[in-house]
């Protein structure tokens, strides 16, 4: 016989805390009843009483917690206020840790959401070969040739071009060609014009806001008329809003894609010429397994030739695994997670450390009746809230710091990107979580301390602490082993860095300034080459059809003289001149240079570098007939191999020939002598103007495009450094925590020390010894996954500096030294004191 | 004067009469009688604690017993000031009450 158990439950959950009586005066009841009455009677009693009572203990129970809370949150706020210096290091760092935080997740929330923005992006694909490009009639067959494709579009992304308005020259190098189907399959706003409309005669264009704001100015851009290249003119037919910088699909100016036709001719039918991004729109119900199969071959059935079969790529992946951003996604989440994890460790230290001050606190509760629960509520309420202030801190620090994160990372963050993407709520849920994590040690190592021992002692069995002591010893040992791990990598970055900088590429890419080829300059190219090379400072002139820091564009179909037939290369090449090998200071190995570029025109000559020899696998190269393109010709020279790649990619076959419609840009090799270089180049300016008239000057040095090459790489080795020097930072403000608490406890020992006849050098060697062991361990743990973690990143280049053990011994080194600054600032002060200040309190 | 619910005063009223024997299931069941069914344990306890805390009652810790779980009793006894205050709240009534029963005849409504 028992009252019904679900019943008891509820009353024991809403009452048992407060009344002991009233339970008893229930079961006394119940029980009575039961006899006099019956089980049933008894039961239906109980329930009713159960239910009954619900709502007034609700209620109740409500209303004290209500004052608990008050109290709790007015001696948080004393402990705060009483503790500043503590309490500003403790929000602080862990601030500091969620503005970094947020910072790097916002950085990977904009990366993988690449091009999620177009409304279609489930169904949009890229075709892709062994190329990212393909050949021009591709689009239009498989659109009309497969159901399963809904839609097709070509993007041509055009060399800067030179655009002219009324009088104004301007300088184009967003100028894009696409299919009228652009519309339909990308989602671009439209500000003025209409998008069914807007490609419907040939030579339209569409603008960007900002790009008509550079044209026109605030005027009306719609019917205005661009002059192309002093060539041909091109109408506006809209307006577009600009894309989000998240996107792979940039443009200033969006031409109908039949505009190609003023620079190739007959592109429509050119199989043969992989120069037109293709993306495909997939029919709803189909998938890209039914489809690739079909379309796999395509381009070789028209070609007759071997050539890479066809796929697709799906859109939201291209950014992410064809860009290669997903490394830098997976690094930059790891040390935005690691960061986090330093600021979390140092709270909860600090947090920890200072529980032993607040003991008596906890003791009085537990004498007036605080149950253990409730003090666990209390510490971990106090947590939640210091952890929610932090992040108020951190959110007014990243508002701050917005601009120059964005000059940092080249992106363009706004606090409205953080409030857009729900990115804020996931905070509030980290910050809380940090907040219950970092309290939970603190509140159940306090609560279940017993009162008689908290008041002798006045902090709690020694037992304990020194557990706690361990606890916190891992928690720095963790902190730094993540920071000198971060070191250990911003070290290595920043040498693989400069070794790619001062890595012999095999050219001599100072001192060269490269300009755009223009069509005056290109029909009078001799005069205008001898015209400069007359001029003192300039030492020689070429041109060619890509720049050395990156050759891009590769030529299948090639052939010699014993070759097997089933291989089939296809090589990087350069249509350059006769001069090339001179102004960038490439040797030749065997044979010799292109004579004047007119002979080699007239009869063909291919020079080839060691490692295309090396594929052809003949033994007597000079001499040896070779074609390609359906031009006969011969092999005159080989080349030493010089680096037109990345470093992360080896060396690859080069082939250089003389075709002088392929010019895109001019070298100039210049010799400065005293600094003259503006001199040197208004002469080169001065030529330009006489060859050149009405199109305006523009020119770069050759060491900034190979800068442009590695951005990347520049970017995420400046991040680092920032995060690094902020993660090193929050670890040494939990050491100034931790060593201050430590100083605080010893304060008796110190000056007992000191009366005993100790010295101030003797006593900080003391303090400072049970930090050392603590950071030697992190530097044992760090290590091996530091090495770890940049022989994978190494992985990814071809070229790369050694992991020098000097870099880890100078990050050794390095915290050390901090770590033991830190902790002797902090213990000098409780060594200077007066040793009876501290003794005679007893 | 404090003005007292009227369950308090049913509720003070109860422990005056029970003298020794006021607890928690003797004042229940005291009330129970007088209203018969809607009352619940509850129901007495809150007043009995706010009573309490007024100073109109004093509690003692009783002993426990097994019919009730091992829980001990808690005994009320009446303090000065509750005294004092049901004296008023008697004079109270006695004058609000008086001439009522004649009333309640004639009024027709």
């Amino acid at each position: 016989m028992h009252p019904p158990r679900p019943a008891r439950f509820l009353l024991k959950v809403l009452a048992s805390r407060r009344d002991k009586a009233y339970l008893g005066d229930v079961q006394e009841i119940y029980f009575g009843l039961a006899e006099r009455l019956g089980d049933g009677a008894a039961d239906r009693w109980y329930w009713r009483e159960a239910l009954k009572s619900l709502p007034r203990f609700i209620a109740e129970s409500i209303r004290w917690s209500l004052i608990m809370f008050k109290n709790y949150f007015k001696t948080a706020v004393r402990h705060i206020r009483r503790d500043k210096g503590y309490s500003f290091l403790n929000m602080a760092g862990l601030a500091i840790g969620m503005a970094c935080f947020v910072l790097l997740m916002m950085w990977v929330q904009d990366e993988i959401n690449w091009d999620l923005f177009h409304k279609n992006s489930r169904l949009l694909y890229r075709l892709k070969s062994n190329m990212v490009s393909q050949p021009a009639p591709l689009g239009p067959y498989l659109k009309t040739k497969y159901p399963e494709i809904a839609n097709t579009v070509r993007f041509y992304f055009s060399e800067p071009l030179m655009m002219k308005y009324e009088e104004k020259y301007l300088d184009e190098d967003g100028f894009v060609l696409a299919d009228p189907s652009v519309f339909e399959m990308f989602t671009i706003t439209f500000l003025a014009g209409d998008p069914a409309t807007a490609f419907v005669n040939p030579d339209s264009v569409v603008l960007t806001e900002d790009a008509a704001k550079k044209y026109f100015g605030n005027a009306n851009a719609v019917d205005r008329v661009l002059i192309v290249e002093n060539r041909f003119p091109v109408r506006v037919t809209g307006v577009v809003k600009t894309p989000p910088r998240n996107s792979d699909i940039q443009f200033d100016i969006l031409g109908e894609f039949r505009i190609l036709g003023h620079f190739k001719k007959g592109y429509e039918n050119h199989w043969g010429n992989h120069e037109y991004q293709t993306y495909v729109q997939l029919a709803k119900g189909a998938t890209a397994a039914m489809v690739v199969p079909k379309i796999a071959n395509v381009v070789k059935d028209h070609l007759s030739i071997m050539t890479t079969p066809l796929t697709l790529m799906p859109l939201s992946r291209i950014h992410l695994y064809e860009d290669g951003a997903i490394q830098y996604v997976a690094i930059f989440s790891l040390v935005a997670l690691f960061i986090l994890a330093i600021a979390a460790c140092n709270f909860i230290n600090l947090t920890t450390a200072r529980s032993g001050r607040r003991a008596k606190e906890i003791a009085v509760r537990k004498v007036v009746g605080a149950v253990r629960s409730q003090l666990v509520k209390q510490c971990l309420g106090e947590s939640v809230l210091l952890s929610l202030g932090a992040l108020l801190i951190a959110l007014v620090v990243v508002a701050l710091v917005f601009p120059s994160f964005n000059v940092l990372t080249g992106k363009n963050f706004s606090l409205g990107f953080l409030l857009g993407h729900g990115l804020f709520l996931y905070l509030l849920g980290t910050a809380v979580a940090i907040g219950i994590i970092s309290g939970a040690y603190p509140a159940f190592l306090l609560s279940s301390f017993r009162p008689a021992g908290l008041f002798k002692g006045g902090r709690p069995r020694t037992g304990r602490l020194s557990g706690g002591n361990r606890f916190r010893k891992a928690l720095v040992v963790a902190q730094f082993a993540i920071s000198i791990g971060l070191m250990i990598s911003t070290l290595f970055i920043h040498r693989q860095l400069s070794f790619i900088r001062d890595f012999d590429l095999g050219i001599q890419k100072e001192n060269v300034v490269y300009l755009p080829v223009k069509e005056p300059i290109l029909k009078s190219r001799d005069s205008f080459v001898d015209e400069l090379t007359s001029r003192p400072g300039i030492v020689n002139v070429s041109f060619a059809s890509s720049l050395p820091s990156y050759v891009g564009n590769s030529a299948s179909g090639a052939g010699w003289e014993g070759k097997d037939p089933n291989f089939r290369p296809s090589w990087p090449f350069v249509s350059t001149d006769d001069r090339y090998l001179d102004t960038l200071g490439i040797k030749v190995i065997e044979g010799s240079n292109f004579p004047t570029s007119e002979e080699t025109i007239k009869a063909p000559r291919f020079i080839v570098n060691q490692k295309a020899l090396q594929e052809m696998k003949i033994k007597n190269p000079i001499g040896a007939r070779f074609s390609l393109w359906g031009v006969q010709g011969t092999i005159i020279g080989v080349i030493k191999n010089f680096h037109y790649r990345p470093l992360r990619e080896s060396v690859q076959p080069l082939l250089l020939f003389i075709l002088p419609e392929m010019y895109s840009h001019v070298l100039v090799k210049i010799r400065p002598e005293n600094g003259n270089v503006d001199e040197i180049l208004t002469r080169i300016k001065d030529v330009w103007d006489r060859f050149a008239p009405g199109f305006p000057f523009s020119y770069e040095f050759l060491d900034a495009s190979y800068d442009r090459v590695y951005a990347t790489e520049r970017r995420m080795n400046s991040e680092f450094k920032y995060f690094t020097f902020l993660g090193i930072f929050i670890s040494c403000l939990g050491l100034v925590g931790l060593a201050a608490f430590v100083a605080e406890q010893k304060r008796k020992e110190i000056s007992i020390r000191k009366v005993l006849g100790a010295s101030l050098g003797g006593i900080l060697r003391q303090i400072n010894k049970e930090f050392l062991a603590p950071i030697l361990l992190s530097n044992l743990i760090a290590w091996p996954l530091a090495f770890w973690g940049m022989k994978t990143w190494i992985r990814s280049y071809s070229y790369h500096a050694g992991l020098s053990p000097l870099i880890f011994v100078v990050a050794a080194l390095s915290t050390l030294f901090i770590a033991l600054v830190t902790v002797s600032l902090q213990s000098l002060k409780a060594a200077r004191e007066n040793p009876v200040d501290a003794l005679r309190c007893e | 004067m404090e003005s007292l619910t009227k369950l308090e005063e049913l509720v003070l009223i109860a422990v005056l009469k029970l003298k020794e024997e006021a607890y928690g299931t003797s004042i229940y069941k005291h009330i129970l009688g007088l209203t018969g069914r809607d009352v619940t344990v509850s129901n007495v306890y809150f007043p009995l604690e706010r009573l309490v805390r007024k100073g109109y009652l004093q509690a003692v810790q009783g002993e426990p017993t097994p019919t009730r779980g091992g829980m001990s009793k808690r005994y009320y006894q009446i303090t000065k000031s509750g005294l004092a205050v049901l004296q008023e709240n008697r004079a109270l009534n006695s004058a609000a009450w008086r001439g009522v029963a004649g009333l309640i005849k004639r009024v027709k409504v």
